[in-house]
């Protein structure tokens, strides 16, 4: 029972710290990018190569992938979303998409289409924690979900360059005229992103392992908690992720591990229909429509 | 002349050309109202000349032209106060004013010094500096967005119908703003439907139609008013 | 030689498509490989899908994933059915049936937030496949998959592999056809409105939600019953053939061949199934390819192969042209009599914005038969006004009534359907649309023509829309630019397209007519023209409300003038007394400048 408390909160941690990530690029350029969830997955096989092959120590493998992870975002950014911003289409659902799609080509075309388990903290082994079994791995990945989702939520409401990218998602011609160069913040919010996602995924490998098809899954249960915590919510969304997590893992626990999607899947629907804007919305303030 | 002088300006929407060969200086010191009739071309002049959209011929700042995207503009000290009492309505008062000074954010001091200087200015702000921008009066808003203007440290102002939407006893007070920081030595340029209330603080009047400058002159050198009373009410309303 | 735009919209073209579609039919019979056939068959299949997706991506602008769910759901039906002994017809209904209600399921919460719910809810929906089929081993075969699909039985009678052959074919004609009318339509029409402007299309009484929600669905139908085919095709199915990559592969064919276009699903669908059959040394390579099309496809070349054909068809073989009918047309006592307006009343209408009070009691009356004018100067809330009687703003305070009934409350779609069209200050004209057919999309929402009738062509569609032809002609006509009928409404300098605006405001049988800034951007001689139509419209018995800048022209056409400012109305009457109202003078100009006037 705690234990699959624990599993829940630990699954729940990798949902929250893609959503974040998802946040960080929504707040900065509008955009929502479908890739994500794969740029994680690119730099799970980078910690496993790290580990595995030049046998680096796990502080320098966060290093090594968060560098990764904020170039692969920074380049998106560039080549996928930047030139429809001129065209004044709305066509980066299909561009990040691909970009996604891209990443899971070359993963299996590099490290192939069997899972790799990831060699880190391993020597610690299972701990017994408030009577429940949970390893150090996931234990951290909680721990840092809170100290990123937190951290993320004082960045963009305490500092000036949170507020100015807050501001930017909700006027960009009034930002550029007060001197912020819109383009930077939305190539900054790509690569902050992608270092995010980078650094996690040596923790998040130790639960998930590397595969080619992780981006998937991930990508559709952090959108559940995105839609759940309210787009843009940093706090939304650890508060979302811990529910969709715990919600996964009772049902695999209860129902059988087959129901543990279909689970979600039906809290999405009903989160769509029920609260389209989120747990914590105050109510969005009425735009201008015509 | 110290000021902005803007010389040969060209520019326009697509294929639509809104604005055609424009010159026209606006000395510091000193509070240019641009005047006329909607549609006049006021706005996108003053889009143009901070870099929202793409034009032609030349801007300049004491002799040093100023280029470039909007914010690089910003950043050389041209603030614009956009029409509709435009702050981050989701943000509150206090959040508005530090992202007014975002461009200064990493000179020390700096941005408590201009919330200071800014609830000095309008007490109003202070008193409701926690508040979200967009629970504010509309006379409110626009000096929120006028504060935020300044906490750029601008060189100098431009206003783009500051009065829309305001009752007269507001504009007063927005007015009365607007002339105390013209003798604190700031280039302003006031964009008005307003004829009256500008021509009350302003030093200079230009007057355009269908995108031209049809009047540029000293307010106290106008001789012929009835151009206004042509422009915005027609020809008919003479008679 | 080239043709007119009207001629090229209503030509038999659409013979093309189908004489190559008998021909295909053919093929067996003409001595075609069956190897062949087989991949004829699998490019079939595959169109189905695609070109329902480009139902609601390409037309709807909804990014919908879920075709390789709705394909999986009606192959395992068909399947399971198939093995149970039942005939075809039954199977093939049955998996039509079963998409739709996935399609209900998905589709309402999807498409509450639009855009990336719509997209992800239908990914995760492709996600779910294999948990489904492993949840029901039993029926489905689990992960090894569902064997001994028996060849298929159509009316007791065993088809063989030409048979199953030509029903596949014949299977994808029909659903051709029924789409492209489906898309040719109004209802068609009515979907490319929406994807210009929610706004317009909904000031013209369509309700967004519905119109999604109908191209979604229209689009998963195809989509299941290729999954019933599919099932035939091997007598096996495993989760495999309907993974995400197969969500992919339909997406990249989507975007090869076009979003927005029928037959660009035909050839996108052709070049993802012989592309990668002939290059099998690239297959570890094709996530990255497929991604790369995505990309690349969706970055450059957006119309896709069937966009660029359009383009080369449009410049090379269409001309502007007026036919006779639009010669002939003039404005008839039966369309004089639809004109006649009810009267509007607003009374003490508040509407707030945050501490902003953008209208403060604000009560007036749009009489019947007259012109009403509301100037103010910018800011004063005329256009808020405006936006709470087209419902797109609900009003904290107040009541609205036209012709005795409650709008107050009334959703945008449902107030227009009751009478009120409007016009906008940057007139909203659709691409591809030629003028008459801009005006007719009006009479759809409230006189169109049913969706059965438009898919399956029932007499009672082409009366209808030659009627809707001939009322646009009247109204054109009137407005004296009948010569433009079938001329690309959206490539018409800005004055024309005011005046289309109007023809089309008017069209849905207007009980109030709302001309926001209709003199905005025009000349001299337009803003007259435009008077003089405005007089002749109240000649007609029409309401019609003129928010204007444009003082002069207000006061040559209003009956009654109302005057904003702040929020209020601080002067009314009729056009000379409020000429002649200090208060508006000072509104405008300040009370000064008479002061300065008489110095001088």
């Amino acid at each position: 029972m705690v234990t699959t408390l624990w599993a829940g909160l630990s699954i729940g941690a990798v949902y929250a710290l893609v959503a974040i990530a998802y946040n960080i690029v929504f707040i900065g350029t509008r955009v929502f990018n479908f890739a994500q969830a794969y740029i994680l997955m690119v730099g799970t096989f980078i910690a496993v190569e790290a580990a595995s092959r030049f046998d680096l120590p796990l502080g320098v493998a966060i290093v090594v992938c968060a560098v990764a992870g904020a170039l692969i975002g920074a380049v998106e950014e560039f080549i996928a979303v930047r030139p429809l911003a001129r065209k004044g289409s709305h066509n980066e659902l299909v561009t990040t998409l691909g970009i996604g799609v891209i990443l899971s080509g070359i993963a299996l075309v590099l490290w192939g289409s069997e899972p790799r388990a990831m060699p880190y903290l391993k020597e610690f082994g299972v701990l017994d924690v408030l009577g429940g079994r949970v390893t150090v791995g996931e234990l951290s990945l909680i721990v840092v979900a809170i100290v990123v989702g937190v951290g993320m939520w004082l960045l963009s409401t305490r500092t000036s360059i949170g507020l100015t990218a807050l501001a930017t998602s909700e006027d960009r011609d009034a930002a550029m005229l007060r001197g912020v160069n819109v383009r930077g913040l939305a190539t900054g919010a790509f690569a902050l992103a992608g270092a995010l996602v980078g650094a996690v995924a040596p923790l998040v490998a130790t639960k998930t392992y590397a595969t080619y098809h992780l981006g998937e899954g991930l990508a559709v249960k952090a959108f559940l908690v995105l839609a759940l915590g309210g787009f843009g919510s940093m706090l939304g969304s650890l508060l979302a992720a811990g529910i969709v997590g715990i919600l996964e893992m009772f049902a695999a626990r209860y129902l059988g591990s087959d129901w543990q999607n279909i689970t979600v899947f039906v809290l999405l629907l009903i989160v769509l229909v029920v609260l389209p804007h989120g747990l914590f919305s105050r109510g969005k303030a009425q735009e201008r429509v015509v | 002349m110290s000021g902005l002088s803007i010389r040969g300006l060209s520019t326009g929407y697509g294929q639509i050309q809104v604005i055609r060969d424009l010159s026209l200086d606006c000395p510091s010191g000193q509070i240019t109202a641009v005047l006329g009739r909607n549609g006049a071309g006021k706005t996108t002049l003053l889009s143009a000349v901070v870099g929202l959209i793409g034009s032609t011929g030349t801007v300049e700042y004491d002799g040093q032209a100023i280029t470039g995207p909007a914010y690089a503009r910003a950043r050389a000290g041209i603030a614009l106060v956009q029409e509709g009492k435009r702050v981050f309505r989701a943000r509150t008062v206090e959040e508005n004013l530090r992202i007014g000074g975002y461009v200064h954010r990493r000179r020390r001091g700096y941005i408590a010094q201009g919330l200071e200087a800014a609830y000095a200015r309008f007490p109003i702000l202070g008193e409701k500096r926690n508040l979200a921008a967009g629970l504010l009066s509309g006379g409110q808003q626009q000096m929120l967005a006028i504060a935020q203007a300044l906490m750029l440290e601008p060189r100098v102002l431009l206003l783009d119908e500051p009065s829309a939407g305001l009752a007269p006893a507001i504009v007063q007070e927005v007015f009365g703003e607007v002339a105390r920081l013209r003798d604190e030595g700031l280039c302003v340029v006031l964009v008005e439907q307003l004829v009256d209330n500008s021509l009350a603080i302003a030093d200079r009047v230009a007057v355009l139609d269908h995108g031209r400058v049809a009047l540029d002159e000293r307010v106290a050198d106008v001789a012929d008013w009835s151009i206004f009373r042509d422009i915005y009410l027609g020809e008919e309303a003479r008679s | 030689m080239r043709m007119s735009l009207r001629r090229y919209l209503t030509a038999p073209l659409w013979i093309i498509p189908l004489a190559l579609g008998a021909v295909v039919l053919a093929l067996p019979y003409l001595g075609t490989a069956p190897a062949v056939l087989r991949i004829i068959v699998s490019i079939c299949l595959l169109a189905l899908l695609v070109v329902g997706l480009n139902v609601t991506f390409g037309y709807s602008g909804e990014l919908a994933l879920g075709q390789a769910a709705f394909y999986a759901v009606g192959a395992y039906l068909a399947g399971y059915l198939a093995i149970q002994g039942f005939d075809l017809s039954i199977t093939v209904l049955v998996a039509l049936v079963a998409a739709a209600v996935v399609g209900l399921l998905t589709g309402i919460p999807g498409l509450r937030l639009g855009s990336w719910s719509m997209a992800m809810v239908t990914f995760f929906l492709v996600l779910l496949v294999p948990d489904v089929v492993t949840l029901l081993t039993e029926h489905t075969g689990g992960p090894s998959g569902l064997t001994g699909i028996p060849l298929p039985v159509l009316f007791g009678a065993r088809l063989s592999t030409t048979g199953y052959y030509t029903l596949v074919v014949a299977v994808t004609i029909v659903f051709f056809v029924v789409i492209r009318n489906f898309i040719v339509s109004p209802h068609g029409q009515a979907l490319r409105v929406m994807h210009t402007s929610p706004v317009l299309a909904r000031s013209l009484g369509f309700s967004v939600t519905r119109l999604k929600l109908t191209a979604y669905l229209i689009g998963a139908a195809p989509a299941g019953v290729a999954g019933a085919l599919f099932a035939y095709q091997d007598g096996y199915i495993s989760p495999t053939s309907f993974g995400l990559s197969m969500a992919i592969v339909i997406l990249a064919a989507t975007i090869i061949g076009g979003s927005a276009s029928i037959y660009g699903a035909v050839v996108g669908a052709a070049i993802m199934v012989i592309g990668p059959l002939r290059a099998t040394g690239l297959q570890q390579y094709s996530l990255i390819i497929f991604g790369l099309i995505l990309l690349v496809g969706a970055l450059f070349f957006s119309g896709g192969i069937a966009g660029l054909a359009r383009k080369l068809v449009r410049r090379y073989l269409v001309r502007d042209e007026v036919l006779p009918d639009a010669q002939a047309a003039v404005p008839s006592d039966d369309l004089i009599s639809r004109l006649r307006g009810e009267t509007l009343e607003v009374k003490g209408l508040v509407k707030r914005f945050g501490g902003n009070t953008a209208l403060n009691d604000v009560s007036v009356t749009f009489a019947e038969g007259t012109v009403t004018g509301l100037i103010g100067p910018n800011g004063s809330g005329k256009t808020t006004l405006l936006n709470v009687v087209s419902g797109f703003y609900r009003p904290d305070e107040g009541t609205i009534r036209l012709g005795g009934d409650d709008l107050t409350t009334l959703q945008p779609h449902r107030i227009a359907r009751r009478g009120v069209a409007r016009t906008f200050q940057t007139p909203i004209i659709p691409q591809g649309l030629s003028v008459v057919e801009t005006i007719a999309i009006a009479m759809q929402s409230a006189h169109g023509v049913t969706l059965a009738s438009s898919i399956l062509r029932l007499p009672g569609f082409a009366r209808t829309r030659r009627r809707h032809r001939a009322q646009a002609l009247e109204l054109l006509a009137l407005l004296d630019i009948a010569h433009l009928a079938d001329v690309e409404a959206s490539s018409l300098p800005l004055g024309t397209r005011r005046l289309v605006e109007v023809a089309r405001a008017l069209a849905a049988d207007a009980k109030l007519v709302l001309l926001d800034e209709p003199a905005s951007g025009l000349d001299e001689g337009e803003v007259a023209e435009l008077a003089a139509l405005i007089r002749k419209l109240r000649a007609s018995g029409a309401t019609i409300v003129l928010v204007e800048h444009n003082f002069e022209m207000v006061m040559s056409v209003s009956d009654h003038v109302y005057v904003l400012d702040t929020g209020r109305i601080v002067s009314e009457g009729d056009p000379d007394h409020v000429r002649s109202d200090p208060r508006v003078t000072e509104v405008y100009l300040g009370t000064a400048l008479g002061a300065r006037e008489e110095e001088r």
